[in-house]
């Protein structure tokens, strides 16, 4: 909402500067979006004379004038036609601003003569487009700052223009008289009411209206009209058109000015019907399916038949509450109008604006609620204003329907201000501020009971008298009070266990070398199709793109992205990962937390010392063995499932389960194939943990006691050549089990397998070589115990995998 | 006498005179082993009489630790030289790249997050949790948003289609984190509470400044004498100890949200010099936050009597924050996963937030 500090003045007397009345509307709510005064633009402009012209030396379209400016006289070069001596001007010396140039001017040579400055065109101050010259001033007054001569010369150039940013429930202030009212309420100035004044008619309207029922209970309930004969539909004046330029609307012609000045300065937005293009009487009624109207936008709109328009006995010629017809709306022929003053219901004002995609000055107010008990008095403002300014004969009014405002009053206790908001306000000051504000408030024994404005369709309810008194008083008296602890003691727990494990996952995750990633929760329906295991596809009715039409049934898609973002990048090197959400339903609580990650590349820059190497899958499982760890799983009790969804590569990757059924996490080798369709340049290593499996898992962390066996521990290395799908956990299994207590330790720590390993140990074979620990807790082993366990592992291995010791 | 003596001035000259350990050891052998000088003069002590025992095994005993100490000595410092003379000739080249692996990040949200969990923690917040597709009812009418509520229009909503065999009206992502109040308060013992909801929240809005998925905070305190003075002490502290900054100065604007009445929007003081921005002093003001009191419709959407209890409750940008706190300049590229970016922006997990070491 804009206005002008000049319109402001109208209904408002008050002497405080400009920085007062904004600090004012900030507090009130009416926050201020922008200020903008002219005064600090033109002060920097210096008024001259023009005391002599000479031709440019060196060119035939220049001249060079000597501009006298109070106290000096400067040189100024200037390409202008109407330059002549005794000429008032308008000089910006080097270094001011010039905002129709959008910079500061300098010394210049032009042409070979230095010009110390410019005399400015309109165009060139932002006043108008005209450019055609420069400025030639009345009355000059050399040596003066524009801004006096504008003051004194032409005010409303210098007028301030405010914007406010109104939230939904002010409608009262989406005009300037209700701005007006709320600031009178806080103490600044005193209000002038408007001065509407009587309308003496001569006859009856030739026009009649009548409210069809589909519409009189709710939609318009109330309907105003006028004839207005013999008027003259010329341009408005001057003060009219200032008013709506300096707001950004363009003066079209004095009716249709006219109604656009009553809708921003009292909320009430009229429409002027040109009466000779209405076929017989106007209805009110819902629109016909497929019925069209020609909008003054010059939009054709499809109407249906929730929507309420005005028609005549011929076709619509109004949306209600939103728009007029081109057809019957007011041109410079115009000699006979039908006025209307209308109240549409806000609901439907608003579902038709929205199906019709149709945003104007006037639904935006009739949606938020236009002040009912003001239809009449805006019809007459409108009529009053009208025949002073274009003249005419007004005939009696037409009424319809009768006004649906209902009188609302609410009980307050004047101590509930104090106790919602711990300002103390004196009874009195609180009657005071809702009395300005236009309540009614009656004072029986400090038992006060308001009455609520017809304006104010907000307020319903005790705590918004509350919010009345302190939105006027100011939230900035609020006194800061400390907020009792209500622990005793130290402070525990303020987050669950769950909570606490995904935080210790996500530390744990990072200081292993992934970064952490957070990406939007729409993919695309492809990627949602390929990823969603069987869950069902959750889409957006309203997606803003069609690489965001899914929300996520997994997290992969979307790291994936991001990895051929990064390798688009030039960046190879990748390992991250996210937690989020991810869906499988479109009901609340169809979602459930997960953890994905990513690796591919190195895991280093490429170096000197050659310990650069690929990422590979036993990193992804590393991550998830630690994360499960994290949250207190026992990895013994772990199994690898080889039956993994397509989109991994079918052999080389594994669900983690605990126990036979219980999926934790899944981890291997992207499917190539889905890569390829991705534009990947290699084939990254997944993973992901199923973060709310992981973390209902309800074991307390025992204590477990530290055991160092003094005894001494013996380390045996064996090699086994074994069939080429053998798994290792097989053999460290089989070795385990010999003696639980005596072999404290397995590692595998060669690998000899492919090509090589084929030719040298025969097709299809691999080599797996193993460090065992053999250590006893209770005494030194024995050579021939050693050699006994030696041996078993040797026999069990080579019996239980067919395959040799190396 | 004569013997002991000049055995151990021969061993010693020897000992002294060497240069190499092969040398050395050789003297060894001649003087301490099986068939040595020493050897064979230590054997002669069983030979002899008690008396001559007495006076002579001490002092055959002490030249024999004396060559021993000599010999150790000796190759002490012919090693010392060996070292010396090899280290002199060493040489590395310690300006070479140091061993380093890619390192693993914080996101900024996920800090910040932690970072305002711990303040609020503190307090005596605890953190609540609710679901990101939400229905009408808890994303609107139970905060006191009707379907035709203007304000309604203006979040920009998301629905979500209906999955197969679902039926019903469509549900919602939430566009703010809200709805989580509400099922918070309408739990058997939701109130009194203290909660902090941070969280994913979403709207269709997609430019410059905005992303469609965004993170808030929400935060709500309900008591029996929760008031509005009470709001501001908790959001200065809040702001006081998160920017870190000793005077906070807010400023509370009168505002609406039809889920709080009285609302307020909340600036906090800052400067802007060449365009760098530092918050709690200067002359402008920044928002960085919206609040209020409950809204009694919202205490009794959840059977809670607003005439017992009452209380605030805000809500902020968690992106906003980190972009305030940390300089970042632009919110799309939190999620645009830059690997630069993260490392850059992104912290080290070792720096896990804690009130008490300062944040």
């Amino acid at each position: 909402m804009k206005f002008s500090i000049s319109w402001l003045k109208t209904y408002l007397q008050y002497n405080e500067n400009i920085d007062v009345v904004l600090d004012c509307l900030n507090d009130l709510g009416l926050e201020v979006e922008s200020a903008e005064d002219p005064t600090n633009v033109y002060r920097n402009f210096i008024v001259g004379r023009i005391d002599k012209v000479e031709k440019h030396p060196n060119a035939d379209k220049l001249k060079v004038c000597k501009v006298f400016l109070g106290k000096d006289t400067k040189d100024i070069v200037c390409g202008a036609n109407n330059v002549e001596t005794g000429m008032g001007v308008v000089v910006a010396l080097p270094g001011t601003y010039v905002p129709g140039l959008g910079n500061k001017i300098s010394i210049g040579k032009i042409r070979g003569v230095e010009s110390h400055g410019m005399m400015c065109s309109e165009l060139e101050l932002n006043l108008s487009d005209e450019h055609d010259g420069i400025i030639s001033l009345k009355n000059p007054k050399v040596g003066a700052n524009f801004s006096e001569w504008l003051s004194s010369n032409d005010p409303d150039k210098i007028d301030p223009v405010i914007e406010i940013g109104i939230t939904p429930n002010r409608p009262d202030a989406l005009g300037v008289y209700g701005i007006a009212r709320d600031l009178y309420a806080k103490g600044l100035g005193k209000l002038i009411p408007r001065k509407i004044g009587d309308i003496y008619s001569t006859f009856d309207s030739p026009v009649d209206v009548v409210l069809d029922n589909s519409v009189s209970k709710k939609d318009c309930p109330y309907f105003l009209g006028r004839y207005i004969k013999g008027i003259n539909n010329s341009s408005s004046p001057d003060w009219l058109q200032n008013r709506l330029i300096k707001i950004g609307l363009r003066p079209i012609s004095g009716l249709v000015d006219l109604t656009n000045f009553l809708t921003f300065d009292s909320a009430r937005p009229l429409h002027a019907f040109d009466a000779d293009r209405l076929e017989g009487d106007l209805v009110v009624r819902k629109a016909k399916n497929g019925e069209e109207l020609k909008a003054l936008d010059g939009n054709v709109y499809k109407l249906d038949d929730t929507m309420t328009v005005i028609a005549d006995s011929k076709c619509v010629q109004a949306i209600g509450g939103i728009i007029g017809g081109e057809n019957s709306g007011c041109s410079e022929s115009t000699k006979n109008i039908f006025i209307e003053s209308a109240y549409f219901d806000p609901i439907s004002t608003a579902k038709t604006g929205r199906k019709l995609g149709l945003i104007t000055d006037a639904r935006y107010r009739f949606e938020r609620g236009i002040d009912p008990s003001f239809t009449k008095a805006g019809l007459e403002y409108y009529t009053k204003l009208a025949l002073d300014l274009f003249g005419g004969e007004p005939s009696n009014l037409v009424i319809s329907g009768k006004n649906p405002h209902i009188p609302k009053k609410f009980k307050i206790d004047h101590a509930k201000v104090e106790k919602i908001t711990g300002i103390k306000i004196k009874i009195e000051k609180q009657i005071d501020i809702l009395s300005k504000l236009g309540f009614t408030v009656e004072n029986k024994n400090r038992c006060l009971t308001v009455h609520v404005p017809s304006w104010r369709p907000d307020v319903t309810g005790e705590i918004d008298l509350v919010e009345e008194v302190i939105r006027v008083t100011s939230l900035n008296k609020l006194n800061s009070t400390p907020l009792p602890r209500n622990d005793f003691g130290v402070s525990v727990n303020k987050i669950n266990k769950s909570q606490r494990n995904i935080s210790k996952i996500r530390r744990f995750l990072a200081s292993n070398g992934l970064k952490e990633t957070i990406n939007y929760s729409f993919i695309d329906k492809e990627s949602a199709e390929i990823f969603c295991d069987d869950k069902d596809l959750v889409m957006l009715s309203n997606s803003i793109s069609k690489e965001m039409t899914n929300l996520r049934p997994s997290l992969i898609p979307g790291l994936l992205d991001v990895v051929k973002k990064n390798q688009a990048r030039g960046l190879n090197d990748i390992a991250i990962f996210e937690i989020g959400q991810i869906f499988y339903g479109s009901e609340p609580g169809e979602e459930t937390l997960e953890l994905s990650g990513v690796f591919t590349g190195y895991s280093n820059d490429r170096n000197a010392f050659q310990d650069r190497r690929s990422y590979d899958i036993y990193d992804a499982k590393f991550c998830i063995e630690e994360s499960l760890k994290t949250a207190g799983i026992n990895l013994d009790s772990l199994f690898l499932d080889r039956e993994v969804p397509s989109y991994f590569h079918p052999h080389k990757s594994a669900f983690i389960k605990l126990g036979k059924f219980k999926k934790l996490a899944i981890f291997g080798e992207l499917n190539p194939i889905i890569s390829n369709k991705y534009g990947l340049k290699n084939h990254p290593v997944i993973f992901s943990i199923f973060l709310e499996k992981v973390t209902e898992n309800k074991n307390k962390s025992k204590n477990v006691k530290f055991i160092n066996s003094p005894y001494p521990s013996v380390i045996r290395d064996f090699a086994f050549v074994v069939d080429k799908k053998t798994e290792a956990i097989k053999i460290i299994k089989i070795i385990k089990n010999i003696n639980r207590e005596l072999i404290t330790g397995i590692k595998l720590f060669d690998v000899f397998d492919g090509q090589k390993a084929h030719d040298q140990i025969g097709a299809n074979k691999k080599s797996l070589a193993f460090e065992v620990t053999i250590q006893s807790n209770e005494r030194t082993l024995k050579e021939i115990e050693i050699e006994d366990l030696s041996h078993k592992i040797i026999t069990n291995v080579t019996e239980q995998t067919g395959g040799n010791l190396r | 006498m004569s013997d002991i003596k000049q055995t151990e001035d021969i061993f010693l000259k020897l000992i002294a005179s060497t240069k190499n350990i092969n040398d050395l050891e050789a003297i060894r052998i001649k003087a301490l082993g099986k068939k040595g000088e020493v050897t064979k003069l230590m054997k002669t002590i069983s030979l002899m009489e008690e008396e001559e025992r007495r006076t002579k095994a001490p002092l055959l005993n002490a030249l024999k630790d004396k060559i021993i100490e000599n010999i150790e000595k000796k190759k002490l410092s012919i090693n010392t030289d060996i070292l010396n003379e090899k280290i002199s000739t060493e040489w590395l080249d310690i300006s070479r790249p140091s061993r380093s692996r890619h390192k693993g990040k914080i996101h900024p949200i996920s800090q910040v997050t932690e970072e305002i969990v711990e303040i609020f923690s503190d307090l005596g917040f605890s953190i609540a949790e609710g679901p990101q597709i939400e229905s009408d009812w808890y994303n609107f009418d139970a905060l006191n948003i009707p379907p035709e509520h203007p304000a309604r229009q203006e979040f920009d909503t998301f629905y979500v289609e209906k999955s197969k065999n679902k039926i019903g009206e469509p549900n919602v992502l939430r566009t703010h984190t809200s709805p989580v109040q509400i099922r918070h308060m309408e739990k058997n013992n939701g109130v009194p509470c203290r909660i902090i909801v941070p969280g994913k929240v979403f709207r269709s809005d997609y430019d410059q400044t905005h992303t469609p998925m965004f993170n808030q905070l929400e935060g709500l305190a309900i008591d029996k004498d929760i008031n509005m003075g009470h709001l501001k002490w908790t959001l200065e502290e809040f702001c006081r100890v998160f920017f870190d900054i000793d005077d906070v100065v807010l400023r509370f604007r009168s505002s609406h949200f039809p889920f709080t009445e009285p609302s307020a929007e909340v600036d906090i003081k800052c400067s802007w010099d060449d365009g760098l921005l530092k918050l709690g002093q200067g002359e402008s003001w920044l928002e960085i936050l919206g609040s209020g009191m409950v809204h009694p419709n919202v205490l009794m959407a959840c059977n809670v009597d607003p005439l017992v209890y009452q209380g605030f409750a805000f809500g902020m940008g968690i992106d906003r924050l980190a972009m305030l706190k940390y300089g970042i300049p632009d919110l799309r590229s939190f999620f645009d996963s830059d690997i630069r970016w993260l490392d850059h922006y992104g912290f080290d997990p070792l720096h896990k937030p804690s009130i008490h070491n300062g944040l």
